[in-house]
């Protein structure tokens, strides 16, 4: 190796073509983006995680016994995919990012991701305590097309099943207090009576859609011990299977 | 300035280049000459919690890296020279001294070091031809320092198996 042709041939590049080191605002920028980038993926993240847990907290957990599905058949059916799905990729982008901070080489990948766990875990808690969660699985809803679909047509297959006492639909005409028209997911015409007075006073009304528990009485005709909103962001938190009572909800005497 | 910081590290880059790739003193010598514009376009980016040797070490390897996979018609082999050195080098490491017999053929230690994958190779030259510190070695290859030590003890305990 000759030393002196090494040094001289490097210099006379860095002269023909003019070179420069790269501006330190250049590198100080880039690590910014990292972080930023980072602090993104972590909202996100946090953002999926609340929605999933939101979404698991309001499925119907109960009403497994009536389908003749076991806990975990049922779980598996309803679980919230897309939102974990999307936290996990959130967790890995995160993780990407971290690493790729100036020092994030020095920690080990338990570490790194643990810390991106346990961020975006209690942010997801704090977005789920503030309502974050339950507006955004309601905007997705209403303004995302597939999302709607791939949300609601599993509960709407399960919601169709008369024969199993569960039943849900739109409601097409209230005929009584104690009785009214609902139209299915499959456009059936039922004629559904109310055995029950515990549900939000402004539920039963024309165009709304609800789920009921009961009993298929007759052919199209139902009777209904359990009924509550469809959307799981409407009046009323609903837990396990039972619709809890908020300053929105007060029984129908 | 520039001048003296290229006269300091070229010979210990070159072999380095050598011992990472070994490619032919002309491919290397472009090589080390494309590392130290890269190091003087990325001046700025040097933190001084670094060690600058660690810093301009890193900015060779990941362009060694880089130019070997755009070309891998050559092979990653350690010379037979540095296979000795390491050899020398590990023999006097007490966790595996007692098991090794210094007397080996060179050509076997040389096959047995250049059959080891790429990150294990990787960490003993640095250790052990480069004579770098574990903190080092984990600023240079950016990996953990607790990765660098499993790393250095399982590639140990390979060479060992495929010496003994």
């Amino acid at each position: 190796m000759n030393k002196k042709k090494i040094k001289l041939q490097v210099l006379d590049k860095i002269k023909e073509l003019n070179l420069e080191p790269t501006p330190k605002w250049h590198f100080i920028l880039k690590d910014w983006v990292v972080w930023a980038a980072f602090s993104i993926s972590i909202l996100i993240g946090a953002a999926a995680f609340s929605v999933s847990v939101f979404m698991l907290r309001t499925n119907d957990w109960g009403i497994h016994k009536r389908l003749d599905d076991t806990f975990i058949e049922f779980a598996f059916e309803t679980l919230p995919y897309i939102w974990i799905v999307l936290f996990a990729v959130f967790i890995y982008v995160g993780y990407y990012n971290l690493r790729h901070t100036e020092k994030g080489y020095k920690y080990s990948l338990p570490l790194i991701v643990g810390v991106n766990l346990l961020a975006t875990i209690i942010l997801g808690y704090a977005f789920l305590g503030m309502g974050v969660a339950k507006r955004i699985d309601a905007f997705a809803i209403d303004r995302i097309p597939a999302y709607e679909r791939l949300s609601n047509e599993p509960r709407r297959q399960i919601w169709t099943n008369p024969e199993n006492g569960l039943l849900a639909g739109e409601i097409k005409k209230v005929v009584q207090q104690d009785e009214i028209i609902l139209i299915d997911f499959k456009d059936n015409e039922w004629k559904v009576l109310i055995k029950t007075n515990r549900f939000p006073d402004d539920l039963l009304e024309e165009g709304h859609t609800i789920q009921t528990q009961g009993e298929k009485t007759g052919d199209l005709e139902f009777s209904a011990e359990h009924i509550r909103p469809w959307q799981r962001n409407l009046p009323g938190k609903i837990q396990g299977n039972t619709l809890e009572m908020n300053e929105n909800f007060r029984p129908k005497r | 300035m520039f001048g003296l910081l290229i006269e300091r590290y070229e010979g210990k880059l070159f072999h380095y280049i050598k011992r990472t790739i070994n490619f032919p003193d002309q491919e290397t010598e472009d090589i080390l000459q494309e590392v130290f514009i890269k190091a003087y376009k990325n001046l700025n980016s040097f933190n001084p919690d670094l060690k600058f040797s660690s810093w301009i070490y890193r900015i060779t390897y990941n362009h060694t890296i880089s130019y070997w996979r755009k070309n891998k018609n050559n092979n990653l082999n350690l010379s037979i020279e540095d296979s000795e050195i390491l050899l020398k080098t590990l023999s006097t490491d007490e966790d595996i001294a007692d098991n090794l017999d210094t007397q080996l053929e060179s050509e076997s230690v040389r096959e047995a070091i250049n059959s080891l994958d790429k990150k294990y190779r990787d960490v003993l030259v640095l250790k052990f031809l480069e004579d770098k510190s574990y903190e080092e070695i984990s600023d240079i290859l950016k990996k953990p320092s607790g990765t660098i030590a499993t790393l250095i003890n399982r590639a140990k305990t390979k060479l060992k198996d495929k010496l003994t």
